[in-house]
């Protein structure tokens, strides 16, 4: 009887607790809804970021959605911006970043009274202060490759600054866009040291340092000398960092967070479960495997069309990432000016084996290693699952730790593992990952067609003739195998009673137009 | 006579902590120097070329022999210096003192949860050994024991904070800004790495308290008409916890392996996080330094467990002054 009474009483409980979770989800659901309206001033709005910074140096920053883009737009601002939509360049703290020779120099104007918030000037000087300490390779900027396509600059006026390339690159504002070269630091804050400077950044964005605690919550405020006036509209942010995709969207369903970024599929699909906003960039290309063409057994094409015409995407996607993720098979999104319908991969099982039974039978049976980071091993593990349903191939996986990265990369130590090249514009991420003249291109594929029709699309004026360049581009990529696209990248931001995101090239939110609905 | 013993036995117990915290202090070079990776690849990034990574390992001085790396931190750190981190630019000592008091805090909530529950588990268990209360306490305890922080951390996560949003997802309020909200931005995390100290607690004492009950001097004091709580309190309880005591001083090293786990999972700027980050990218120095501390911590509670044994058992301060 007691035993009754306890299970009932149990069971109670239980259906109690039912209703208060059915009841909470549908709460989220019906208050998530993006603010509309006109801008309202004031709050403090909560973001959760994927990468915490190492340093507060703008050079040290990635000026990605996944890494700490949001914190450096915040701080120091941008000098331009991409259209979310076309990828077109505006202009921020910068008037003019044109070329008139082609690409090979360009002329950078500033706005005039541009103050840092310490009230010293940005003027073209501390452009050139900035942009120079970039190419040292010895600071380890995620934006060195970039800088380094500056061969010299020159301070003409206190709002001109001349720059001169190392080779015509007529989309090298795209460049300055996407990187940390679009952040600018007082440079006499930066010479007094990386301590000072972390614990007084001084920049000329939107929001100010107020503390930062390592590990915990990063706080900033408006800064009440912005050059945008009204802008920024909140009184301060602060950001918080989750690399657990499902704590950042838990952290914005249960109202933890107003604001998060995210790149994990699952996590946007959860998120658009929950009524949240989701924003994102019609972005291309996306998740590649990335074949090392310059080492056995990859060096061989042959071997390269073997394993793509035996991946089977579809089948990647439903075991990774539960089917969320949106798969492709071409390298431009179909609202791109440069969309062709030439698929970079095929799935063919039967070819894929007499492929495989040609190279063992010619004593060169395909036998490589997966290189993963801890969060590609399911990736992984899939493609061997796959691979093992072939005669003639092997797959061993090998699990590298996020420290060994730059090793990994750098050194190119790899046969096959994960990499990711996404745009909105093409440039300079295409050639950043195809061409044979980059220094990051993962693959070490060089292709003297493919880095023409690259070079090509990169200088070309129209879309029309760019549109031409990227096909060829695409043909070259589907012929030579050395990358397998899987998936698209979730560049999202998600928000929760948020108005006025404008996401940059990157996909990043810029906070000067963010506000909070009342 | 016994004041020479006795400062002989204090002189024993820190020659063998010191000699425990140089083992492990070495221990941690060799594995951090065995472990792939270098902070010099982590800082250059995908500029890590060789020749620019040799360069800034020498520049680093980690291109030295081990043992000489070794020496040399030691001899900095016997004179209070522990380094400045190449990654951060920020000292050790700064970031264990920036970090020390979330460690803090959740150690000493976990612990205080660990020992109120297991308590009043233990005392009702051994009150009714073989009921249905204890059996359903004990097997309780049984799950709370298989379930580690970083199953226990998400399961909470998921009921009390994203269905019941009681406490935060994530993310850490100092007592500064409010001790209600620091309360609840640390009960979960505290909660997480407390269930299976919870379990272990309970079974210990609860063994230790169905024997003692059971020893003569019980029986005795039963058959003088004390009641049954005065007996379980003023005659069970203490001799029965002097096992409890030594659970909890090795708990600590437990605890601050689970701590690292809660912090990272709930986001919170502790000493625990600030290890993994460390390890992760191979930032040799911050390690060393946070061992260290953490071992210097260990090693002076276990000291001071071994101390509190004279306070709960007559019979230990006895065998100590003889």
């Amino acid at each position: 009887m007691v035993r009754n009474r306890v299970l009932t009483a149990v069971a109670g409980c239980c259906a109690a607790l039912l209703l208060a979770a059915c009841e909470s989800e549908s709460t989220a659901g019906s208050d998530g809804s993006a603010a509309s309206g006109s801008p309202v001033a004031g709050g403090t709005l909560r973001a959760v970021e994927i990468s915490e910074p190492r340093n507060l140096d703008p050079a040290l920053l990635q000026n990605t959605l996944q890494g700490t883009a949001l914190l450096g737009n915040a701080l120091y601002g941008n000098l331009m911006v991409s259209d979310e939509k076309t990828g077109a360049l505006q202009y921020r703290m910068a008037t003019d970043f044109s070329t008139k020779d082609g690409g090979k120099t360009f002329t950078l104007k500033l706005k005039d009274g541009l103050k840092f918030s310490d009230g010293t000037a940005l003027d073209a000087a501390a452009v050139k202060y900035n942009w120079d300490r970039l190419k040292d390779p010895k600071l380890g900027s995620d934006s060195q490759p970039y800088a380094s396509v500056v061969k010299s600059t020159k301070v003409v006026d206190a709002t001109t600054l001349e720059v001169t390339l190392t080779m015509a690159t007529p989309l090298y504002g795209e460049q300055v866009v996407l990187s940390a070269m679009n952040w600018i630091a007082s440079p006499a804050a930066l010479k007094k040291g990386e301590s000072s400077f972390d614990a007084h950044p001084v920049g000329a964005g939107p929001f100010t340092l107020k503390s930062w605690t390592r590990g915990g919550a990063l706080d900033l405020v408006k800064n009440t000398s912005y050059y945008d006036a009204p802008k920024p509209y909140l009184d301060g942010i602060t950001l918080t960092t989750s690399t657990d995709p499902q704590q950042r969207v838990n952290s914005l369903t249960s109202g933890g967070a107003d604001l998060g970024v995210e790149t994990d599929w699952e996590a946007v699909a959860k998120a658009k479960a929950a009524g949240l906003t989701v924003e994102t960039v019609p972005s291309g290309g996306g998740r590649f495997l990335t074949l090392n063409t310059l080492r056995a057994p990859f060096k061989d094409v042959k071997a390269r069309q073997a394993v793509s015409e035996a991946i089977d995407t579809d089948a990647l996607n439903a075991a990774v990432y539960e089917g969320k993720a949106e798969t492709a098979s071409g390298l431009f999104p179909k609202a791109s000016p440069y969309y062709n319908d030439v698929a970079l991969h095929t799935y063919n099982k039967q070819a894929a084996q007499k492929l495989f039974d040609e190279l063992a039978a010619d004593g060169k049976p395909v036998s490589f290693t997966f290189t993963a980071f801890p969060t590609d091993k399911a990736l992984a593990e899939a493609v061997q699952a796959q691979l093992s349903a072939y005669d003639n191939v092997t797959v061993k996986i090998q699990t590298v730790d996020w420290s060994e990265s730059g090793k990994v990369f750098g050194q190119k130590q790899y046969d096959m593992l994960l990499s990711t090249a996404f745009f909105l514009d093409p440039e300079p991420a295409l050639s950043s990952a195809f061409s044979g003249k980059s220094p990051r291109n993962a693959t070490g594929i060089a292709d003297p067609q493919l880095d023409a029709a690259l070079a090509k699309g990169s200088s070309a004026t129209t879309d029309e003739e760019r549109a031409a360049a990227y096909r060829t581009v695409s043909e070259r990529l589907a012929a030579l195998d050395p990358a397998i696209l899987v998936a698209r990248t979730a560049q999202a931001t998600v928000t929760k009673k948020v108005g006025g995101v404008v996401l940059d090239g990157s996909g990043s939110p810029l906070p000067a137009d963010l506000w909070l609905a009342k | 006579m016994k004041r020479n013993r006795t400062a002989l036995a204090v002189v024993r117990k820190t020659g063998r902590g010191v000699l425990v915290m140089l083992l492990v202090t070495l221990a941690i070079v060799v594995l951090m120097a065995s472990a792939p990776g270098s902070v010099a690849e982590v800082i250059l990034g995908q500029n890590a070329t060789k020749a620019n990574v040799a360069a800034l390992n020498k520049e680093l001085g980690v291109d030295k022999p081990v043992f000489e790396q070794y020496t040399q931190w030691l001899s900095h750190a016997l004179r209070g210096d522990l380094g400045t981190s190449p990654l951060t630019h920020q000292s050790v000592t700064t970031a264990i003192a920036e970090r020390l008091p979330v460690t803090l805090e959740l150690t000493v909530l976990a612990v205080l949860m660990a020992l109120v529950l297991a308590v009043v588990f233990a005392v009702a268990c051994a009150s009714w050994p073989g009921s249905p209360l204890d059996r359903a306490l004990t097997a309780v305890s049984s799950v709370f024991l298989s379930v580690p922080a970083f199953i226990a951390g998400p399961v909470l996560i998921y009921f009390l904070s994203v269905r019941l949003g009681w406490f935060p997802v994530m993310g850490w309020t100092p007592i500064g800004a409010g001790f209600g909200e620091n309360l609840r931005a640390a009960i979960m995390p505290s909660l997480s790495i407390a269930l299976v100290e919870i379990a272990a607690f309970h079974r210990l004492l609860r063994t230790d308290l169905i024997g003692t009950l059971g020893e003569d001097f019980i029986g005795a004091a039963r058959a003088r008409g004390m009641s049954r709580a005065y007996v379980m309190f003023r005659h069970a309880f203490r001799p029965s916890s002097l096992s409890l005591v030594t659970m909890v001083g090795l708990s600590i090293g437990r605890l601050v392996g689970a701590t690292a786990v809660a912090e990272t999972l709930f986001s919170l700027p502790g000493l625990g996080q600030l290890l993994i980050t460390s390890i992760g990218s191979r930032d040799v120095v911050m390690v060393q330094g946070m061992v260290a501390f953490t071992g210097i911590v260990c090693v002076a509670v276990n000291t001071l467990a071994d101390i509190g044994y004279g306070v709960v058992d007559p019979r230990v301060r006895r065998v100590a002054a003889a």
